[in-house]
């Protein structure tokens, strides 16, 4: 443990590797004990789904964790199945299924663990798992999401859903027309064969896109009887659970949030959370800066949480 | 000192374990000490007696993230066929610790694989074992393999110097800000940044100090000769055809006695970056990149014993 700003910092000698039993699967995660008093919280770290591991991407949960261990968090960061250091395929990719096993089981798990709230944190896919779970799961009290494809509490849990009408002809051919593309074009061979797959990949979507408009439904329109995104939102509002949200400004699953013909569930229930805006795009955490800037508004909400956890227990104790 | 004379490094009550009711192999999590921080390590044991033992030297930056799952699949391949197999994230990387020391250079990734080969070492009792390294994990690969006599050597899609792998790695970040344009309308943030304050480099949202730039942007692949040692060596491109430079380290590995095998493996995939949302174990080339590399493991590690 180091000092850091006044503030402790867990390390690996904070740290146990653990397997949770989910049903037939083995879920890895790496369990970061409080160095500082305990607050009675608890942080699960749900990373964006395949190709991705319990570190996720340059050890930002990792860093986290350790950190967050110096205001009194026990953290949790896992593999989904199929994933990671976790066993078996990655055959749930929608919000059910050995999916939502995975995580409620280790949800059970970690409220064996001597922590009286659990906070889920999530980016991308992650974050619509871990809205999910806070449904089912009284532990939960908040969840964060990082650049979360929103648009699947509306539509259900596949994240590939609501994309096929953004294929166009003409946007396939302008993207692969850009001078950036052709110079890599003519210098890369390998781009040159990746990209010609890519391209026609894309022309099959096109095709199945157009083939499929005709008979597309809106789930959440549906008539008779509450949608599932309906009756998520429903259990999350009586429970009060906290929803903080992070996006890129640029990006679709903000610009989405934005258009209330799109997602007229989400409109009606949008006093249900605290939405956070960046110039900077996240998706995928690709850069340095979304890095940070995803760290620092999770390190802000967790901080923010302690305090108010804080508060309520003092009023509770006086009997405010 | 050589890794197996070193002293039991584990850490006790930081170990956890796995049984794969469907296959009975086990796989152990622990954390090693070294130089006073700690790497995770993971061992993937047997049902049955182990024949030998293979250790993983991974590669560093986005390969961690892209070759992770690849590797571990890789490791249970092996386990399943009798060969006990290490993995581990260095210093800096992954759920290990970062290092005292400041940024990895050759030296700490070759301490860090000793460490994870004496734990190998220690839980097993195998004395003979197989080193395996990939893209820029090759260079500690054959540092480790070159003080084993004829230890089977696998080199997967190797980095030829550090300078080629951060060549073909800014390449990679080029293509990423094309797609990331793409995708928000030409807004790409800040990629390919310079940190002139903290002396670093920004590739593929990677930190890439500089020290680790001028320690390992020299370093060149190399195996010392040692006549009948076997060597894979893999190519994994959108081609078949063997690429110049792998032609030229194939001569010189002959020409240096190896017995040597080339696989090659044709993926859609040959960039750092995933380019669906899909599973690993579902790509058409892991199978056989993992039933090459696990077939001539069996027969080469069997010629060595």
């Amino acid at each position: 443990m180091t000092a850091t700003n006044q503030r402790p910092v867990g390390s690996a000698h904070d740290e146990t590797p653990l397997y949770v039993r989910a049903g037939n699967e083995s879920v890895f995660g790496i369990l970061t004990r409080p160095v500082a008093e305990p607050n009675g919280l608890g942080v699960l770290f749900l990373h964006a789904g395949a190709q991705n591991l319990s570190s996720h991407r340059n050890a930002l949960w990792t860093q986290l964790a350790r950190e967050l261990a110096g205001i009194g968090y026990l953290s949790f960061r896992m593999d989904y199945h199929g994933t990671g250091d976790s066993s078996g395929l990655l055959v749930d990719r929608n919000v059910d299924g050995q999916t939502t096993l995975d995580v409620e089981s280790v949800i059970d798990w970690l409220a064996n663990q001597e922590i009286d709230r659990l906070v889920v944190v999530g980016t991308c896919w992650g974050g619509i798992v871990g809205l999910t779970a806070a449904a089912r799961r009284e532990i939960v009290h908040s969840v964060c999401m990082v650049t979360s494809p929103i648009r699947l509490v509306e539509l259900g849990g596949d994240p590939k859903k609501g994309r096929e009408s953004e294929e166009t002809v003409t946007g396939v051919i302008s993207q692969f027309l850009s001078p950036r593309v052709i110079r890599l074009l003519l210098s890369e061979r390998d781009y040159r064969a990746w990209a010609l797959q890519r391209a026609k990949a894309r022309l099959r979507k096109v095709a199945a896109a157009a083939r499929g408009m005709a008979g597309r439904d809106h789930p959440g329109a549906a008539g008779g009887g509450e949608s599932p995104g309906a009756a998520l939102l429903g259990v999350l509002r009586s429970r009060v659970v906290g929803i903080h949200m992070l996006f890129g400004e640029q990006e679709r699953s903000y610009r989405e949030l934005l258009t209330p013909e799109a997602l007229p569930l989400l409109q009606a229930n949008i006093d249900m959370f605290d939405v956070r805006v960046t110039p900077v795009r996240l998706h995928g955490l690709s850069t340095l800066r979304a890095q940070a800037v995803a760290h620092d508004q999770i390190i802000e909400w967790l901080e923010d949480i302690h305090a108010s956890v804080l508060v309520h227990a003092s009023q509770e104790a006086t009997g405010t | 000192m050589r890794a197996d004379d070193a002293a039991p490094m584990t850490v006790p009550g930081a170990r956890s374990t796995w049984c794969d009711p469907r296959s009975g192999e086990t796989e152990e999590t622990t954390f090693l000490e070294v130089d006073g921080a700690r790497i995770i390590a993971f061992l993937h044991v047997p049902r049955g007696p182990v024949r030998a033992g293979v250790l993983l030297c991974g590669s560093l930056y986005e390969d961690l993230q892209v070759n992770y799952r690849r590797e571990l699949l890789l490791a249970r391949e092996l386990a399943g066929r009798g060969m006990a197999t290490v993995r581990f994230h260095y210093r800096g990387t992954g759920n290990s610790d970062g290092l005292s020391s400041g940024p990895v250079t050759l030296r700490s990734l070759v301490e860090d694989a000793r460490a994870a080969e004496s734990w190998l070492r220690q839980r097993t009792g195998v004395a003979d074992i197989a080193f395996y390294g990939a893209k820029l994990g090759a260079l500690v690969c054959a540092a480790l393999a070159d003080g084993a006599g004829q230890a089977p050597t696998v080199l997967c899609a190797p980095a030829l110097s550090g300078a080629d792998y951060f060549r073909a790695m800014s390449r990679a970040g080029r293509v990423a800000r094309v797609r990331a344009q793409r995708a928000t309308g030409g807004q790409t943030g800040d990629m390919g940044a310079t940190g002139a304050r903290d002396s670093f480099v920004e590739i593929l949202g990677h930190k890439v100090y500089t020290a680790s730039l001028e320690d390992l942007r020299p370093r060149q692949l190399e195996l010392a000769p040692v006549k009948g040692r076997h060597v894979l060596m893999i190519q994994i491109a959108a081609s078949e055809a063997l690429t110049k430079p792998y032609e030229a380290l194939a001569e010189r590995l002959r020409e240096g006695g190896a017995e040597l095998d080339v696989l090659r493996v044709q993926a859609r995939q040959v960039w750092f970056l995933p380019d669906t949302w899909e599973p690993e174990d579902e790509k058409p080339e892991l199978r056989a990149l993992i039933t090459g590399i696990s077939d001539w493991l069996e027969t080469a590690t069997g010629r060595s014993a």
